[in-house]
C-alpha cells in the first residue's frame, strides 16, 4: 500500500514537473554575431556596436525607448526636469534588483554616473553622452537629481541610451573596472553566464525579471532560456549555419541572401535603417596628403556615391551625404549639394593644388605621390569600391584590412590618412563625440575625432547646441555644424547604415532596440 | 650538353612532368605578357556588370566591383608565381649558407646549429609564418618573407646532411691540404656540388610555398586590396560563392593547377637529377 502511495506521488511529481517546463516555454536562442573581437561589456565604456548587441539585453536604463525612439518609463517611474532644464528628479521603482542581489536604487545611479566621467574609467562613449554631467545627487532611496553643468538638451535621449545603462555598484567594486567588462552585472532580462573568447557569449534568463518597459508584448521573465551569440566573422558561414538550423537568428546578412529569404520566404527578415553617424570616412587632417582641403575635396569628388550603394547593397541601404543620417532629428538637407560625383571637377582641383598625373595612373607633387593609407576595419567591399573610384582621378589607395587591435594602434599612432566609423545614436548632439577637438586621440586616450581636425568654432557651436534652449535655436545650431564639417570636408558620408536581420521563421517578437541596430531579445518566442 | 639533353629527355618522356612543364610555361608567359593577354585592366572597377556570369566577352565573369576576373587571374599569376619563387629563394639561400657552415665546421657549431633547427622544427611552418606575420605585421611582402623564414630549417636540414657527404671526398681534403680559406671551400667547392640536391628541394618546396602564401593571403594577411593575388581572390569571393561561383572557382582552379604542375615537375626533377639513373631507366 505504501509503495503504491509511493509510485502514485512520484508519478504526480514527475508530471507536476513537467507541467512546469510546459509553462515555462524555455527556448535557446543562438544569434550569430559578426565580430569575434568583443574586448569588454561593461556599457560604461564600450563604444562598440557588437558589444553593445549583447549589454543591451543585460541592462536597463533609467528612461526606456521602442525602436521608433518613442519613451517609457524604464528604471525610473517618472522625472521631472527643473525650468533652467539643468536638474533632472528621476523617482525610481523599488521593486528592482541586479543580478548580483544588489538592490537597485538612487546610490547605484550615483555611482554608475559618477563612475563614467572618471577619467579612470577610461570611457570612450558614455562619457561624451553624459553630456555637461556634474553630479548625482542621492535624495532619498529611491529619487535621484542629476545636475548637468549647462542646459543639455539631449538628456531625455541620452538616458535612454545603452552607454548609460545602470549598474550594480557592488559588482564594480568587487571586480574593479577590467573586471565588470568580464563578467557585467546589469538589471536586465538577461543574465551574463559564460564568454568564451573569440567564440561565443552565453547569457540566461534573468528568472526575477518583472519591469519589463509597458511596449514590450511580455512580462515577468522572458521565454527564452539561453540566449547565446555565437562570434561567426565570416558571412557566408553565418548564413549557412542560420539555414541549417545551427542559429535562429543572424544579423548583417549579406543583400543578396536577404533578396532571397525575402522572395522564398524560408527565414523571415528584418531591415533597419540606423539613425546616427552613416558609414562614412574620416580623412585625417594632420598628416599626409589630406592635410590639403582641396585634396580631400577631390577626394569627396571621386566618388559615385549613388551607384557605389545601390550596387554594394541592391537596394538594402541608401547613399549618405551628410554628417548624420537623414532619419537623425536636426539633419540639413544642404548637405546633399555638396560634392556630387564630378571626377572632372576632381582631376581639376588635384591638378590646381599641384598633384600632377604621373606616367602610372599615380599622381604626383615634388616626386612624392598621392597615396592614402587606408586602413578598413569596417566592410571590406566598400573599401574597395572607394579605392576603385579614388584610382580613377590619379589616388592611390592603400587599403589594409585590418582588425580592431590593429586599427587601435593605428589610431594611438596617428598612422592613419582614413578611417571609417559608424555610430548608432538617437540624436544630432553625437556629433561632439567625432569633431569636438577635446576628442581627439592621444597615446593611451581612446577618442573618436579621428579626422584629428581641431576648431574653436566648432568647439563653440556643438558645445552651444548641446545646451540649447529651443528646438528652433538647436536646428540652427545643428545646420552650421553641419556645414562647418562639409565645407571643411573631413567627412565622407557614404551610405545610411542599415542592420539586415534574418530569423527562423517559427519566431516572432524579435525587435530592434531604439536606433535600429542592436537586437532586444526579450519578447522572442515561438510562434 | 649531353647531359642537359639526356635530362630533357627524362622531361618529355614521363606525361606528368610533360603536362607541368607546359602549363607552367603558360602561366608564366601569361605572367610576363599579362597587359598584352589581359583584355581589361585588372584594377578597373564597372568594366562589366557586377557579379555576370562567364561569357566572351568576360571569360571567367566579373566580381562584385564589375572588374574582369580573367583579367585578375592573369595579373594574379605574376604575384602568386613570383612571390612563390622569392620566398624559396630567400629561405634556400639561407638554409643553403646556415647548413653547409655547421656542416663544415663541425663539431659544437655543428651540434648547436643543428639542435636549433630541431626547435625550430618543432613548430609547425604554417605556424611559424604566421607568428612572423604577427610579429611584422601584414602585407604580401611581409607574408613572403615570413614563408621564406619559416622553410629555413627545412632546407638548412637536408643541405648540411648533404654536405656531410661531400665533406668527406678526397677532393675537399686536398682543397683543405692546398690550404683554401673555408669560405672558398665552402662556396666553391661543397655548395657546387650539392647543387643538384638544391634544385630539387627547392622545386618540391615551390608549391608548399606558393600554397602557404596564398593561405595567408586568404586569411587577409598577405595581399591587400585590390591586389589580384589568387589567395585574395579567393577570400573575397567567399561572400558571393552562392550567387557568383566563379569569382572563387577560377582562382581556386589556378592556384591548384599551377601547384600541382610544380610538384609534378619537382617530383620529375629529382629523377632526372640523379645520375645513376639512365635514360632508359628514366621511364620510371
Amino acid at each position: 500500500m505504501r509503495i503504491l502511495l509511493k509510485i502514485a506521488l512520484g508519478i504526480t511529481f514527475i508530471f507536476s514537473s513537467l507541467s512546469f517546463i510546459n509553462t515555462a516555454n524555455a527556448l535557446d536562442i543562438v544569434f550569430a554575431e559578426d565580430r569575434p573581437d568583443l574586448r569588454t561589456l561593461d556599457p560604461r565604456i564600450t563604444q562598440s556596436r557588437h558589444e553593445e548587441m549583447l549589454i543591451v539585453n543585460m541592462f536597463d536604463q533609467l528612461i526606456s525607448a521602442d525602436s521608433e525612439g518613442n519613451i517609457y518609463p524604464g528604471l525610473a517611474t517618472s522625472w521631472d526636469v527643473s525650468s533652467d532644464g539643468l536638474e533632472y528628479t528621476f523617482s525610481l521603482r523599488d521593486d528592482v534588483s541586479f543580478h548580483d542581489g544588489t538592490k537597485f536604487n538612487a546610490a547605484a545611479v550615483k555611482a554608475t554616473f559618477d563612475s563614467i566621467v572618471d577619467p579612470e574609467t577610461g570611457s570612450q562613449g558614455a562619457v561624451d553622452i553624459l553630456g555637461p554631467y556634474k553630479e548625482t545627487i542621492v535624495i532619498d532611496d529611491f529619487t535621484a537629481k542629476v545636475v548637468f553643468e549647462r542646459r543639455y538638451g539631449s538628456a531625455i535621449t541620452a538616458f535612454t541610451e545603452t552607454e548609460l545603462s545602470i549598474v550594480s555598484p557592488t559588482a564594480l567594486d568587487k571586480l574593479g573596472n577590467e573586471g565588470f567588462g568580464m563578467a557585467p552585472v546589469g538589471t536586465g532580462p538577461f543574465m551574463f553566464k559564460n564568454w568564451e573568447a573569440n567564440k561565443k557569449v552565453e547569457l540566461v534568463r534573468n528568472p526575477d525579471y518583472n519591469w519589463a518597459p509597458e511596449y514590450m508584448d511580455g512580462s515577468g521573465p522572458s521565454q527564452v532560456a539561453n540566449l547565446t551569440y555565437r562570434l561567426i566573422k565570416d558571412t557566408s558561414t553565418r548564413v549557412a549555419a542560420l539555414e541549417a538550423g545551427e542559429v535562429d537568428i543572424a544579423e548583417l546578412v549579406p543583400p543578396l541572401d536577404m533578396r532571397r529569404f525575402d522572395s522564398s520566404g524560408d527565414l523571415s527578415t528584418v531591415t533597419g535603417t540606423v539613425s546616427g553617424l552613416p558609414y562614412s570616412a574620416f580623412l585625417n587632417t594632420t598628416t599626409g596628403v589630406f592635410q590639403d582641403v582641396n585634396v580631400r575635396k577631390a577626394f569627396f569628388h571621386s566618388l559615385d556615391r549613388i551607384k557605389m550603394t545601390s550596387d554594394l547593397f541592391f537596394g538594402y541601404a541608401e547613399a549618405a551625404f551628410g554628417p548624420i543620417s537623414s532619419s537623425t532629428p536636426s539633419y540639413w538637407s544642404g548637405n546633399e549639394d555638396y560634392y556630387p560625383y564630378n571626377p572632372e571637377g576632381a582631376a581639376a582641383l588635384l591638378d590646381e593644388a599641384g598633384w600632377k598625373m604621373g606616367s602610372d595612373g599615380v599622381r604626383e607633387k615634388n616626386g612624392e605621390k598621392l597615396t592614402v593609407f587606408f586602413p578598413c576595419l569596417l566592410e571590406p567591399d566598400t573599401c574597395v569600391a572607394i579605392q576603385g573610384y579614388a584610382n580613377k582621378v590619379g589616388f592611390d589607395v592603400n587599403v589594409e584590412v585590418v582588425m580592431k587591435a590593429r586599427q587601435d594602434e593605428l589610431i594611438f599612432a596617428n598612422g592613419y590618412d582614413m578611417l571609417v566609423i559608424r555610430w548608432v545614436s538617437l540624436d544630432p548632439g553625437v556629433l561632439i563625440i567625432p569633431f569636438h577637438s577635446r576628442n581627439i586621440p592621444q597615446p593611451g586616450k581612446f577618442k573618436f575625432n579621428w579626422a584629428r581636425y581641431a576648431n574653436a568654432e566648432l568647439d563653440q557651436l556643438l558645445e552651444d547646441a548641446e545646451s540649447a534652449e529651443t528646438q528652433e535655436v538647436k536646428d540652427d545650431l545643428y545646420m552650421q555644424i553641419q556645414k562647418h564639417i562639409m565645407d571643411q570636408a573631413i567627412f565622407l558620408a557614404i551610405h545610411d547604415q542599415v542592420q539586415t536581420v534574418a530569423y527562423n521563421p517559427d519566431l516572432e517578437g524579435v525587435r530592434f532596440a531604439n536606433g535600429n541596430w542592436q537586437m532586444r531579445m526579450y519578447d522572442v518566442r515561438k510562434k | 650538353m649531353k647531359n642537359f639533353s639526356i635530362i630533357l629527355k627524362r622531361f618529355l618522356l614521363n606525361k606528368g612532368s610533360a603536362f607541368g612543364g607546359i602549363f607552367l610555361l603558360i602561366i608564366i608567359i601569361g605572367a610576363i605578357f599579362a597587359p598584352l593577354i589581359a583584355p581589361y585592366n585588372w584594377n578597373e572597377v564597372d568594366t562589366g556588370p557586377r557579379l555576370a556570369p562567364p561569357s566572351w566577352d568576360f571569360l571567367f565573369g566579373t566580381d562584385i566591383h564589375g572588374r574582369d576576373v580573367f583579367s585578375r587571374i592573369v595579373y594574379g599569376a605574376r604575384y602568386s608565381l613570383s612571390v612563390g619563387v622569392i620566398s624559396v629563394l630567400f629561405g634556400i639561400i639561407a638554409g643553403s649558407i646556415f647548413g653547409i657552415t655547421i656542416a663544415y665546421i663541425g663539431g659544437r657549431v655543428d651540434i648547436i646549429g643543428s639542435r636549433i633547427i630541431d626547435v625550430m622544427f618543432g613548430f609547425p611552418s604554417f605556424l611559424l609564418s604566421l607568428l612572423v606575420v604577427a610579429i611584422i605585421g601584414v602585407g604580401l611582402w611581409n607574408v613572403v618573407f615570413a614563408v621564406g623564414l619559416a622553410s629555413i630549417p627545412h632546407f638548412a636540414r637536408i643541405i648540411r646532411s648533404a654536405a656531410l657527404q661531400v665533406k668527406e671526398q678526397p677532393y675537399i681534403e686536398a682543397c683543405v691540404n692546398m690550404g683554401f680559406g673555408k669560405i672558398r671551400i665552402m662556396f666553391n667547392h661543397i655548395l657546387p656540388n650539392i647543387f643538384p640536391i638544391i634544385i630539387v628541394i627547392a622545386t618540391m618546396d615551390l608549391g608548399g610555398a606558393i600554397i602557404s602564401i596564398a593561405s595567408l593571403s586568404f586569411l587577409g594577411l598577405g595581399a591587400q586590396p585590390p591586389e589580384p593575388e589568387w589567395g585574395a581572390m579567393l577570400s573575397s569571393g567567399r561572400e558571393y560563392m552562392r550567387y557568383a561561383p566563379w569569382t572563387m572557382i577560377y582562382p581556386g582552379l589556378f592556384l591548384f593547377l599551377t601547384v600541382m604542375s610544380v610538384n609534378l615537375l619537382g617530383d620529375r626533377l629529382s629523377i632526372a637529377l640523379d645520375a645513376r639513373q639512365s635514360v632508359d631507366k628514366g621511364k620510371v
